[in-house]
């Protein structure tokens, strides 16, 4: 027997004598109960692992998704006009703007509806029938969410670049991809850094919409032990502060890039 | 305009302190769990509706009825001791650390869907198999004693693991005997059917705050008349028995 297990059974024994318990009994009866009986500690962290899986990957795809709409609603792009004669480019001009238009309509539907529906819709209407790992799922669902977001935080910052960045840059003969990859988005991404913390802060919480189709990660977790033992927040606090210790370590490790990169300011 | 605004927000405190002084007890429940509970137009009907109506008048309170999730019913009663959760709760012995349960008015069984196709027969059959469940249901405690925690789908609601079994995405789904059968009916699905594997359920019973045992005597003392009286039967030829026929 442990000694978590001693100090529990006479806790136990006067629940049942429906004797009141003290303060720092109550505490150990809810940790107790949430936590070290049966190892539930465990199914926390593998919840914790679950999220910062799925976290991990809908930042990175997110971001690769979100730098490719940005590009594609730059006024370079939505303003452009090809006025010669030649059918291929025109014909690849006219693709650019379909493109342009799809990623505006992307952006305003994805932002314009909940997270829930979009998780909802994507495993019973579009996965309705495949198995695959839930984790997948919750990858895809959040990343196209995370996306839309992303988008327009990294189009803010490519327009916060001044404009003569660019025309230097093709005056030096770069390409205008190549003045983009360089020049560009390299400045537009430290701009945009705050806010882009921010919407991977807002995206890790949101993973936890995932527990509505049955991935077990951190929120259901608290959730499934809360089902078995009744107590009505210890799961939820214990979770909570989880979430909080993972968005803690995200800031500060942004906020030392953001650091190192101001230091080219000068 | 200032004092128009001082007046509403006079009213709705008015309206809470009235809510709160009142000596009515909140059902909370999740009404998405036929037929058990369920809404019917602007009305809540099923056998817990029914059952906890009786309990009412016979013990002599008034209740009134507040519809949330599965989830937040345990909360709802922990927060207020003129609370009580009467919403299909499976009474298990860790549980009754947390809260009080009433007496055991209802152990329903469970039955399995599957897919007719698939052969299943046997708990022996599920082992290893995907299956799912509404999360806290006595339900989701048979499923994990056949194949295991890792193996369970936990669901918010049984009706997402049944569309889930639709969909080929979990093996089999567990659920109480007379849900299944009403939801079966109710879906018309030739390619599902139910099996009854001889699976043990709990006893539901109605959820009740630690800190009110007056009112847990009363509910104790209502339910040990009604049984004497019949009720239970009552409500079962009510609820289960027409739901049953259709589905066969």
């Amino acid at each position: 027997m442990t000694i978590f297990e001693q100090w529990w059974q006479p806790i136990e024994q006067m629940i049942s004598n429906k004797q009141p318990l003290t303060f720092f009994q109550t505490i150990y009866k809810e940790l107790y109960m949430n936590a070290i009986s049966d190892g539930r500690w465990k199914l926390y962290l593998d919840g914790l692992w679950v999220t910062l899986k799925v976290s991990f990957w809908a930042i990175v795809f997110g971001t690769l998704l979100g730098m490719i709409l940005a590009v594609l609603r730059l006024p370079d792009v939505t303003e452009y006009r090809y006025r010669g004669s030649n059918p291929l480019k025109k014909a690849a001009t006219a693709l650019l703007r379909f493109f342009s238009w799809f990623a505006k309509f992307y952006i305003d539907v994805i932002r314009g509806t909940p997270l829930l529906l979009q998780v909802l819709i994507i495993n019973f209407g579009i996965f309705g029938t495949i198995r695959i790992d839930k984790v997948i799922i919750g990858v895809i669902a959040c990343a196209l969410n995370s996306a839309a977001y992303v988008a327009e935080i990294i189009r803010g910052g490519i327009m916060s670049v001044d404009h003569g960045q660019m025309e230097a840059g093709r005056s030096m003969g770069f390409s205008y991809i190549q003045t983009m990859r360089h020049i560009i988005l390299p400045q537009a991404m430290k701009s945009a850094l705050p806010s882009l913390c921010n919407e991977f802060i807002a995206l890790i919480k949101e993973t936890s919409i995932l527990s509505y189709i049955a991935l077990t990660e951190l929120t259901k977790a608290g959730d499934y032990i809360r089902s078995r033992t009744y107590s009505a927040f210890t799961p939820y606090i214990i979770s909570g502060l989880l979430y909080l210790g993972m968005t803690l370590i995200l800031t500060r490790l942004i906020g030392k890039m953001e650091r190192r990169l101001r230091a080219s300011d000068h | 305009m200032k004092k128009l605004i001082a007046l509403l927000v006079a009213l709705m405190m008015l309206g809470t302190a009235a809510a709160a002084m009142a000596d009515v007890v909140t059902v909370a429940f999740n009404p998405e769990y036929p037929p058990f509970e369920s809404v019917n137009g602007d009305q809540y009907e099923g056998y817990d509706v029914d059952l906890i109506k009786a309990v009412a008048e016979k013990a002599g309170f008034e209740i009134e009825f507040e519809a949330m999730d599965f989830d937040a019913v345990i909360a709802a009663v922990q927060a207020n001791p003129n609370t009580i959760g009467v919403s299909g709760i499976s009474i298990t012995d860790e549980r009754k650390l947390s809260v009080d349960f009433s007496e055991g008015y209802i152990n329903a069984g469970l039955i399995v869907v599957v897919k007719k196709d698939s052969g299943y027969a046997t708990t022996d059959d599920l082992k290893g198999k995907v299956i799912g469940v509404q999360m806290g249901t006595t339900s989701d405690f048979a499923a994990e004693e056949i194949t295991g925690q890792e193996n369970t789908a936990k669901y918010k609601s049984f009706l997402n693991a049944i569309m889930e079994l639709q969909g080929n995405k979990v093996d089999a789904v567990i659920v109480d005997k007379p849900v299944g059968m009403a939801i079966l009916a109710s879906l018309a699905d030739d390619s599902l059917e139910i099996v009854d594997m001889g699976l043990q359920a709990d006893w539901y019973g109605i959820e009740v705050n630690k800190e009110n045992p007056e009112l847990l005597g009363k509910i104790n003392a209502a339910l040990k008349e009604l049984e004497a009286a019949g009720f239970y039967e009552e409500l079962a030829v009510k609820y289960f028995s027409e739901k049953e026929a259709a589905a066969e």
